[in-house]
Parts: structure tokens; C-alpha cells; sequence
């Protein structure tokens, strides 16, 4: 009522409003303005010293005070690349999490789609178990899965780390896509029944298109999790399956730290991670504020 | 397009939803299944579209046994409560959804959306979505989207419960004569009961998962086959008396000058037995006439509270200490007024208090698959 009634006497435009009320809105614009720059700063600064420091040479990356103008150099980059297989490692991470990341979703979904809609015995205690999963320590289970994979001659190939990829990216899909199936009303699927389609085409014409932005939300953060995944890639792989935050690892030393291409493999690591985010960013916004626009 | 329902049951688990219901809805009819939450109505009406699969029994479609057939075989069109709208569509897309299934044509799609879309009133609306309408709005949609398709039967889950009290009234009567005038079968649930009769051709009133009573909107307010009935229809509910029949054929009933209204005549139709039987009398509010002048059945009762609802008023009465509840139309009597009350005789209902049974239902219809169709 309250909020009606402020509309009424203050239409568009503030033309009719009285001074006070005009300055007020004007400050409290600049008062919040100021607070997103500063918290922009926290974040996005160390990431612009990352992506300087890459193009940086060596010795301007540690100089003291800071240069801030300098001549860009790809010299980190090679030593990536050539060196410490940099790009091997990028195509290796690519496939190991781009096809667990896919795997996990298209599995976790229907598993969500199940325990969201059809009466199964017992689907609390089954998806509290999924979850119980993801609460274990990913230590704990390291070595026991070392011995596995040797034994079954999986250590150091793609399969394994898609295999445990996959697993841990599985209860946050189900739990985030469980939520999200719920909020779709029932009455909207069993209308697309009445209006004459059949189940998989209520499936691809509703549901799926309903579920998109939950999907974009969770394919981005099932993606940065096994992306950045560092314990299992590095106890898991020796050569041929390394992944990149292996090879970033190697960037420092326990006796020197190479700044330049540990901030090289930093800027690799991130882009995928960035374009992905940007591309979903479009659901990502609707994934967030679905419980507001939804009927 | 007509539907019969032979024996109809749906378990949950180990809950009966709908008990054995048998029901026959003749082409054209307006049919409202009434009842309270829980009573089996929605679990009914989704049974009749192909959303639940009946545990027993069978469906039959204009003579055709859709029991185990998918809802888009069936060839009927439901409206939701929640509208069941698709909110990544356009109001346009939601309407021209159910002929692009079935593969219309794009021109042909367009001039329908068109047609339907001007008879609702939403041709302004075709290219929102339907998180932009207004709940009326969404209704209309919802409705442009069932009729779209001539469906041979129009299904309709309580479409107004959602919708505040004028647009209810606006829609109901909206609704009752866009269906007339196109003459299409349509199975209407709704625990509203004045909603119920002022839509319905023909009522049918479920309870615990059995129908209880079939029959036109006056034939069950003047003839409620039972005690449930004769509260559930009717708003205030109807006056219920505690009344004892003897072994001796004496009678007692509390407010006592109610005795002299029921004719010995009356009760000798009730089969005597052996022990005393608990009866319940029902009265009606509005045939409870108050009166300052007082005649030898009359009784007498004390005005406990009035509210004046602008057309009607409801009086709050005690009578020896039992409480009832009149409907006149406005009236000068203020709280603590001693009253005269006028009963007539043919407005007096006997309910057995055991059963629930009306045991003097007049012409009430006792057998609600055979009840005629009136309209």
C-alpha cells in the first residue's frame, strides 16, 4: 500500500518531487556506486596483476616499486608451452572436463528429473546419500583410488579422472537440478500432455527449455570445480593425462617461483572459465532470479 | 461427447482417493463435481483426462473405452488451477501450442490464435508472456489455449479458485456462456458450492471418494440425499437439530416447539423399530421466519448477533439454549430481542443421525447413474 502510494505521489522523472527527496536518491545512486567500484577493486585487481605479470620478463614481474608500464613479452607463454607441455596439458584438461562436466549433467538431470517427480521408496534417503557423497574429503579416498587404478591399469589416462570427475560433480547436479525441477509447477507439464504431446516431447518442448537456466548455473560451477581440480590430476596422472593445474603447479618450486609462468598458466587456466561464465551468462541471471520471475 | 464412468476407484499407496464411482455426463451437459478438499473430485476429473490411470474401473469418451489411452488420444482439453501456462513462451506461442502438436498449419495456426483470442478478449495480450499477466489474464489465456483445439471434452480443475471474489463472479458467468454456446461436454471441479450451482446443469456431490448425491443445483438444496449434502450445499449450512423417535413413537427434539411442526404424519413414514432412533431435523437459515406476533407452532428465541450483509442478514438465535442461525432480508431486530420463529412444515428435513440418510428426501435421486439430465 505503502509503495503504491510513494509511486502515485512521485511519478517518473521525479518532476513533481520535492527537493530532499531528489538529493536523498541521488547520494544513496553515488553512495552505492562507490561500494560496487570498491568491491569490483578487491577482486578484479589481483586478477589484472595476474594477466601483466604474464606479458611481463622476468625480472619486471618481482621488480619493487612496481612497473606499470612495460613492454608486453610472450616469453612466459613459450616457456609454457615448450617447456612444461602447457598446451598438452590444456587439451587434456578440456577433454577430461568437458566430457565429465557432460556426463555428470546429463546423468545428475535425470537423476533430479526421478527424484523430483516420480513417487520412488525412499528418494529422501537416496538423495541424502548423494549427497553424503560429496561431504567425504577427497584425501580420504586418494590412495584407495591410486591402488584401484593401477591395479586396473587406469592410472594415468583419461578414464580415470573422467570417472571421479564425473562422480564428484554428480550430487551437486542432482541436488541444484532436484531444486529446479521442483519449482517447474506439475500442471505445466501434464497441460503439454493434454494439449497432445508424448512424454519425450514434453520433455524437449517444456521442460528441458524450463530447466535451461538452472543447467547454465550448474554446468558452470560443476565445470570450475573439476577444472580446477588439483589432488586427484596430480596423484592420478604422471605423463600422458596431466591436466593443467598440474602443470601450474610446477611453475613453483619449492626453491625459486617462477612469477611470470606460474601467472601465464594462471591466465590459461581462467579463460575457458570466463568465456563459459559469459556464454551461460544469459541464464546464469535467470537461474538466479528464477523463484522471482516464475508464476 | 459423452463420458461414463463404470466403477471407478484410484489408490494412493495405501490411501483410497476415489472409491467406485459410476457416473453418466451426457453430451452437452455442464457437469460440476463438488465436494470438500480430499474428496476425490480433482483425482476424478484426472482420471477422465488420462493423468492418473485408474486402479479399477473403466472410462468411456463418447462410447469409447479411453481407460489405458495417453491423454493426447483422448481428445480433451483441460484448464488448470494454476493455469499451467508455458512461461519461456509467448501468449501467442502457449495458445498456438496445442495446434502445432497436432501439425496446423502456420496460417491456419495464426487465423485460429486470432479467433479465440478475440472471443476471450486478449488479442491485446498475444505477444507477452505469461509472467506479465495478471491472474485473470493467465486465465483467459488458459482458456484461449483449451478451446483452440475443439476439444470433444472441456476439463476444468477449480479455474477460478485463484482469482479474487468480483473476477471469480465476472469469469464464472463468462465461462458457463462461452461453454453453452459452444455446446461442448464440460466436467468442472470445484469445492465452491455456490459457484457449483450457479454453473452447473447438473451436480454431482463426492465425499470420502464416493459420489454422494447427483442431481440438478435446486434438486440437491431442496432434496439433500443426506446429512453431508444438506450442510456441504448452502451457505450459511443448513440448521441441525438433535431429535430422539421411541420405541413408542413419541418424539423429542430440542428446540421443543419443533415438535409441533413435524406431523405425526411424517414420522410414520419412517420405518418404527425396536430401539430409539437419533435423528437429526434440518432447517434451512432462510426458512427460519422471524415474526414479532407469535401463532401456536411458533417458537420463541433470543437474538444473540446480527450481521447485516447489505442484501441479506443473518441472525444468530438461541432457542432453550440451542443455537441457530436465520437469513432474512433487512429487519429492525437488535441483539437481545425475544423473537417469534415460523417454521413451515415442508421445509423441515429428517436425517437419521446414524447414516447420515435423508428419510424423507421426497423426490431426491437415489441412484445417481441414473439420474435424468435436466438443464
Amino acid at each position: 500500500m505503502s509503495t503504491e502510494r510513494a509511486a502515485h505521489d512521485f511519478p517518473i522523472g521525479l518532476g513533481g518531487a520535492p527537493r530532499s527527496y531528489v538529493m536523498r536518491r541521488t547520494g544513496a545512486t553515488v553512495l552505492a556506486a562507490s561500494a560496487i567500484l570498491l568491491v569490483l577493486t578487491v577482486f578484479l585487481f589481483p586478477y589484472y596483476w595476474m594477466v601483466t605479470s604474464a606479458f611481463k620478463a622476468a625480472g619486471d614481474v618481482t621488480a619493487y616499486p612496481p612497473i606499470w608500464l612495460f613492454e608486453p613479452t610472450l616469453e612466459n607463454f613459450r616457456e609454457l608451452f615448450e617447456d612444461l607441455g602447457g598446451l598438452e596439458a590444456l587439451r587434456n584438461s578440456l577433454i577430461v572436463v568437458g566430457v565429465s562436466t557432460c556426463l555428470a549433467l546429463i546423468i545428475g538431470s535425470m537423476a533430479a528429473y526421478a527424484l523430483a517427480r516420480y513417487d520412488i521408496k525412499g528418494k529422501e534417503t537416496i538423495a541424502l546419500e548423494i549427497l553424503l557423497v560429496r561431504m567425504l574429503p577427497p584425501i580420504v579416498s586418494v590412495i584407495p583410488l591410486f591402488l584401484l587404478a593401477k591395479k586396473f591399469g587406469l592410472f594415468d589416462t583419461y578414464t580415470i579422472l573422467i570417472a571421479i570427475y564425473t562422480l564428484m560433480g554428480l550430487p551437486f547436479v542432482v541436488w541444484v537440478m532436484r531444486v529446479f525441477t521442483q519449482e517447474i509447477p506439475r500442471s505445466i507439464e501434464e497441460a503439454a500432455l493434454i494439449d497432445g504431446c508424448t512424454r519425450l516431447q514434453v520433455l524437449f518442448r517444456i521442460t528441458l527449455p524450463l530447466m535451461l537456466p538452472g543447467l547454465a548455473a550448474t554446468v558452470v560451477i560443476v565445470f570450475m570445480f573439476a577444472w580446477n581440480e588439483y589432488l586427484f590430476a596430480t596423484m592420478l596422472t604422471s605423463s600422458h593425462a596431466k591436466t593443467l593445474p598440474v602443470v601450474a603447479a610446477v611453475t613453483v618450486k619449492p626453491r625459486a617461483i617462477s612469477w611470470g609462468v606460474s601467472s601465464a598458466a594462471g591466465v590459461l587456466m581462467s579463460v575457458p572459465v570466463i568465456v563459459l561464465a559469459l556464454l551461460a551468462q544469459r541464464y546464469l541471471v535467470r537461474g538466479l532470479t528464477f523463484g522471482v520471475i516464475k508464476d | 461427447m459423452g463420458v461414463r464412468l463404470e466403477g471407478l476407484k484410484k489408490r494412493f499407496g495405501r490411501v483410497a482417493a476415489v472409491r467406485g464411482i459410476s457416473l453418466t455426463i451426457e453430451d452437452g451437459e455442464f457437469f460440476v463435481l463438488l465436494g470438500p478438499s480430499g474428496c476425490g473430485k480433482t483425482t476424478t476429473l484426472r482420471m477422465i483426462g488420462g493423468l492418473e490411470v485408474p486402479s479399477e474401473g473403466r472410462v468411456f469418451i463418447d462410447g469409447r473405452d479411453v481407460t489405458y489411452l495417453e491423454p493426447r488420444q483422448r481428445n480433451v482439453a483441460m484448464v488448470f488451477q494454476d493455469y499451467g501456462l508455458y512461461p519461456h513462451m509467448l501468449v501467442r506461442e502457449n495458445i498456438a501450442f496445442p495446434l502445432k502438436i497436432q501439425g496446423t498449419g502456420k496460417a491456419e495456426r495464426s487465423r485460429r490464435v486470432e479467433e479465440v483470442a478475440q472471443r476471450l478478449h486478449i488479442s491485446g495480450l498475444l505477444k507477452r508472456r505469461p509472467g506479465q499477466l495478471s491472474g485473470g489474464e493467465k486465465q483467459r489465456v488458459s482458456l484461449a489455449r483449451a478451446l483452440v483445439r475443439n476439444p470433444s471434452l472441456f476439463l476444468m480443475d477449480e479455474p477460478l479458485s485463484n482469482l479474487d471474489a468480483k473476477l471469480r463472479i465476472t469469469m464464472r458467468s463468462e465461462i458457463k456462456r462461452l461453454v453453452s454456446e459452444l455446446g461442448i461436454t464440460t466436467v468442472y471441479v470445484t469445492h465452491d458450492q455456490i459457484e457449483a450451482m450457479a454453473m452447473a446443469s447438473r451436480i454431482g456431490v463426492m465425499d470420502e471418494g464416493l459420489m454422494t448425491q447427483v442431481g440438478t443445483p435446486l434438486e440437491i438444496y431442496d432434496h439433500p440425499a443426506n446429512a453431508f449434502v444438506a450442510q456441504f450445499i448452502g451457505a450459511p449450512p443448513m440448521n441441525m437439530f438433535n431429535a430422539t423417535l421411541k420405541a413408542d413413537g413419541s418424539f423429542e427434539v430440542s428446540p421443543r416447539f419443533l415438535g409441533r411442526i413435524v406431523a405425526p404424519g411424517r414420522l410414520a413414514k419412517i420405518r418404527p423399530s425396536d430401539a430409539p432412533r437419533e435423528l437429526w431435523i434440518g432447517v434451512r437459515p432462510e426458512n427460519i421466519h422471524l415474526e414479532s406476533g407469535g401463532g401456536r407452532r411458533n417458537g420463541t428465541a433470543l437474538v444473540e448477533l446480527v450481521e447485516p450483509l447489505g442484501q441479506d442478514t443473518y441472525i444468530y438465535l438461541d432457542s432453550d439454549g440451542v443455537k441457530m442461525i436465520a437469513v432474512t432480508k433487512r429487519t429492525s431486530f437488535a441483539v437481545g430481542d425475544s423473537v417469534r420463529l415460523r417454521i413451515e412444515e415442508g421445509d423441515v428435513h429428517l436425517l437419521d443421525k446414524a447414516t447420515g440418510e435423508n428419510l424423507l428426501p421426497d423426490r431426491a435421486a437415489s441412484n445417481p447413474s441414473s439420474c435424468p439430465h435436466t438443464s
